[in-house]
């Protein structure tokens, strides 16, 4: 019986054990697993809570890239092919990596999960001014992605109707790393917006509010809301009604 | 929230979909410089094709004005003799049931007007710091997708700068020429 039990789940080893990217240096020099490995060393230095696990088969590869066709100024291209098992690439020019470590500590950063951005390692535009090591400002990005809302595309912490004219502005686009591409298939389709809808359902903010404003059922519609105190009215006097809030754009 | 966004959403986080492209960061004397070709152009179309099963994305612009040519003998094979029209290919796009993505290589759409300086040689982006030499006329200012103004500063002098003040775009036109010739 246990061994039939090992059988069946065997296929699904792979699965269970995958790996958050493979390094495949191909022909090119072998210094890349080493490269990678201080990268995410580095990124555990600056946050020691962070861990990724390299191994064969996983979605994404980091591989060298022909440097004649990434040319001068390129130092890493991702590129997505939604049809192979492998579907993503990261391109490393075998020149000017070594010239620029910094790109791979931005590669492995958005590998945890955080957003490129005009600050430190997460900055794709590697100049002089690139720290050599992940920053405070990069862990914090990292630290903000993670306990982000999910469908949540602008960022404000709910998932609203503002979130919906995002979607729908980008529908149709094409790429990597665009908010909207919610299924992570390359493109902002239909089917993103079904999902980002199933979401709604939660509520709507309140414009100049963070907190979304829950709706009441009938029950509830009599009950002063919670934030609302009301004064304490004299004897005799009318009963102040709470303010309903403001709903206008 | 759904159990299918969740699920979309954790294996996101887990597994760092987010992945992305970096260059050397270029300023406006090293775009100059490296400008083998430069023009002022307008898209006239773009078309998909696969060139070793890897769709590229050809763009065939206008010229308005050649800013900067290559000489014919740096053009052994003639991409540059039409002072016309040029096409220029960049990675990334859908046919023949391919699609690939490529980040951050600019995308154009016919009609766009832009300031464009490229290399002569095949590259994934044969732009002057791969996405940096390109700026759009965008409410008459020209403008690259980094956020950054190709304008000019109160002397006159060509700038390049996020929160520079925008100027006639001929004149703007006129400064890169001028620039490009006194290299």
């Amino acid at each position: 019986m246990r061994r039939a039990v090992l059988i069946l789940l065997l296929p699904l080893a792979p699965v269970l054990m995958a790996a958050d990217y493979t390094v495949d240096p191909g022909d090119g020099p072998l210094t890349l697993h080493a490269d990678v490995e201080a990268a995410v060393l580095a990124w555990r230095n600056a946050e020691p809570s962070v861990s990724l696990e390299e191994g064969a088969g996983a979605e994404r590869v980091i591989t060298w890239g022909d440097p004649d066709l990434m040319g001068p100024d390129l130092v890493t291209l991702t590129v997505q092919q939604p049809s192979e098992p492998q579907p993503y690439r990261v391109l490393v020019h075998t020149e000017l990596a070594g010239d620029w470590p910094e790109a791979l500590l931005h590669e492995v950063g958005l590998l945890l999960g955080a957003p490129a951005g005009p600050e430190g390692v997460m900055n794709p535009a590697l100049s002089a001014d690139t720290p050599d090591e992940p920053e405070p400002s990069d862990v914090a990005a990292l630290t903000s992605a993670r306990s982000q809302v999910p469908g949540d595309l602008n960022g404000d912490g709910v998932v609203d109707w503002l979130d919906l004219l995002e979607l729908a502005s980008e529908h149709g686009r094409r790429g990597l790393n665009i908010a909207a591409d919610l299924d992570g298939d390359g493109v902002v389709t239909d089917e993103d917006l079904r999902m980002l809808r199933e979401e709604l359902d939660y509520g709507f903010t309140v414009p100049g509010s963070r907190e979304p404003a829950v709706e009441q059922d009938a029950e509830e519609s009599d009950q002063p809301r919670p934030e609302q105190e009301l004064p304490e009215v004299p004897d005799g006097a009318p009963t102040p009604v709470p303010a309903e809030p403001d709903d206008s754009p | 929230m759904s159990r299918k966004l969740r699920t979309i959403t954790l294996l996101m986080l887990l597994s760092g979909l987010a992945l992305a492209t970096t260059w050397r960061q270029l300023s406006l004397t090293e775009l100059l410089a490296a400008a083998e070709v430069a023009v002022h152009a307008v898209v006239d179309s773009t078309t998909v094709e696969l060139v070793d099963g890897e769709p590229w994305t050809h763009v065939t612009f206008t010229v308005r004005a050649g800013l900067a040519w290559p000489s014919a003998d740096d053009d052994p094979e003639e991409l540059w003799q039409d002072p016309g029209s040029i096409t220029l290919e960049f990675l990334g796009g859908a046919a023949g049931g391919v699609t690939l993505n490529a980040d951050q290589v600019p995308s154009f759409e016919a009609g766009d007007e832009v300031i464009l300086f490229a290399y002569t040689g095949r590259y994934y982006s044969p732009l002057v710091g791969f996405n940096q030499a390109a700026w759009w006329l965008t409410d008459g200012t020209w403008r690259g997708r980094d956020g950054r103004l190709l304008g000019l500063d109160a002397s006159g002098e060509l700038v390049l700068e996020s929160d520079g003040v925008g100027a006639d775009p001929e004149a703007v036109v006129a400064a890169v020429q001028a620039a490009l010739e006194a290299r």
